[in-house]
């Protein structure tokens, strides 16, 4: 039929802007919700390492809640539900400093942080009782052997699969535009409604994501091969 | 909320989620399997105008949110075509589908690579044709090796179906929304909806969990 691509539509004011804008708005949320995310992950999935029953069964229930419902019911919760436990005036001036925003980073944040403790918890599996055996007959106390040997070995052996949960992140975040922030997704449909010109504005939308993709995977490629672990690696240790 | 206003409720989005997000769900991850097969298998091949093409489009949709695939399917193609528009839940199908595929494919790829290469030189070495090698040796144990990660990303793609209210499909989410704007009972409303998922995912992944115990002992011997 006649429809004609015209890429210098992109180019146009308000469009280039809305863009621009929905394209910072991506990375903002995306980088914090990862911040948090793998600093809260880490934090819950070592607690699987506590001898205390009921203290390593919480990041057991962490990631089953967390992993088993919706990314889009979490942020629905998060929005509606959640102010409502506020007083009302508090509740109007968090709606007002833009809860959508908010509500956005805290569930990206808090459903990346369960897919992280996951990982840990069998990172921590993948370490191995025979190591912490050694260490311990090496005449070191429980924590150092924590400090010194679990922790810096699970750090590096968790990169790959990690990976994998930053790029989710990113592709997470196009989930925002449910409350109403305006990120990429938003914005290029926006475009989409404004100017009719769909092609152009999906596929800006789905290149922005792929370039964001690729430069997570370049980035943390590096980083895997810093920090590999001969031997450890390699042990059936796939991303499912 | 009185208790008869909740079990109504209740079933309200039960019937909504039965009739949208399962039945989406089944048929996406039913057409998805074959078209995945066949990526993967093109995946593999030794053709690079094969291979690389499809390597584009498994990394092109893992890389795309689905939400972008469903704005592709519901808005933009049926404008290729001449503006006819398209019922939104066979654009939500489609788009599940082929997102669904190119995760399949690259199980399915896993899958068949797990299989040692002397396995398929000694079946050929038994004067089995290379397609008999492929269906009846490699593929059988590669089935029972990718079953555990195809049904995890199944239930993925359950709670994704999820996404489809986005594109205004009334489904789950948008009926639990729809409910909650006549009655204002947000807090009862999304509670229902999560404790739904998470009862109905946490006992299909603990399933799946089970499943994949029993493949890897079986695989062991």
């Amino acid at each position: 039929m006649g429809y004609k691509v015209q890429w210098s539509v992109l180019w146009d004011q308000p469009y280039r802007d809305w863009i621009l804008e929905g394209l910072y708005l991506t990375i903002e949320i995306s980088l914090i919700a990862w911040l948090f995310g793998l600093t809260i992950g880490i934090l819950v999935g070592m607690l699987s390492e506590s001898p205390r029953k009921p203290l390593a069964a919480v990041s057991a229930c962490y990631v089953e809640v967390f992993r088993n419902i919706p990314l889009l019911v979490q942020l629905f919760f998060a929005y509606f539900v959640l102010p409502l436990l506020l007083p009302l005036h508090l509740r109007r001036h968090l709606y007002e400093i833009g809860w959508e925003w908010g509500s956005a980073v805290l569930t990206l944040s808090v459903y990346t942080s369960a897919k992280v403790t996951g990982h840990v918890r069998s990172g921590l599996n993948a370490v191995g009782s025979g190591l912490r055996q050694a260490a311990l007959a090496t005449g070191l106390t429980w924590w150092q052997m924590e400090r010194w040997i679990v922790v810096p070995l699970l750090l590096r052996v968790i990169v790959p699969s990690i990976t994998t949960e930053f790029l989710t992140v990113f592709k997470g975040s196009s989930l925002a535009m449910a409350v109403g922030v305006m990120e990429t997704t938003y914005m290029t449909q926006r475009i989409g409604f404004q100017s009719f010109r769909w092609i152009e504005a999906n596929t800006v939308g789905t290149v922005v994501y792929l370039l964001l993709a690729w430069a997570v995977a370049i980035l943390m490629g590096i980083v895997e091969r810093k920090v590999r672990v001969p031997g450890l690696l390699q042990r059936g240790y796939v991303v499912g | 909320m009185t208790p008869l206003q909740f079990l109504d409720n209740l079933l309200s989005l039960i019937l909504a989620l039965l009739r949208y997000n399962v039945l989406l769900t089944a048929l996406a991850i039913l057409l998805a399997f074959p078209i995945a097969s066949l990526l993967a298998l093109g995946r593999l091949s030794r053709y690079r105008v094969i291979s690389y093409p499809i390597m584009a489009y498994i990394n092109l949709l893992r890389s795309s949110p689905l939400l972008m695939v469903m704005f592709w399917t519901y808005y933009t193609f049926p404008m290729l075509v001449g503006g006819a528009n398209l019922n939104v839940f066979y654009a939500a199908l489609f788009a599940l589908t082929a997102f669904e595929a190119a995760y399949f494919a690259e199980f399915i790829r896993a899958g068949i690579q797990s299989i040692h290469k002397d396995q398929r030189l000694a079946a050929l070495a038994t004067g089995l044709k290379p397609w008999q090698v492929s269906l009846h040796v490699i593929w059988p144990q590669a089935v029972h090796r990718m079953i555990p990660s195809l049904l995890t990303q199944s239930i993925i793609a359950f709670q994704d179906s999820t996404l489809a209210s986005i594109i205004g499909l009334r489904e789950v989410a948008q009926t639990t929304t729809i409910i909650n704007s006549v009655q204002v009972k947000p807090i009862w409303m999304y509670s229902i909806l999560a404790g739904l998922y998470l009862v109905l995912c946490l006992t299909l992944s603990r399933g799946v969990h089970r499943l994949e115990r029993r493949t890897a002992k079986l695989l062991a011997v």
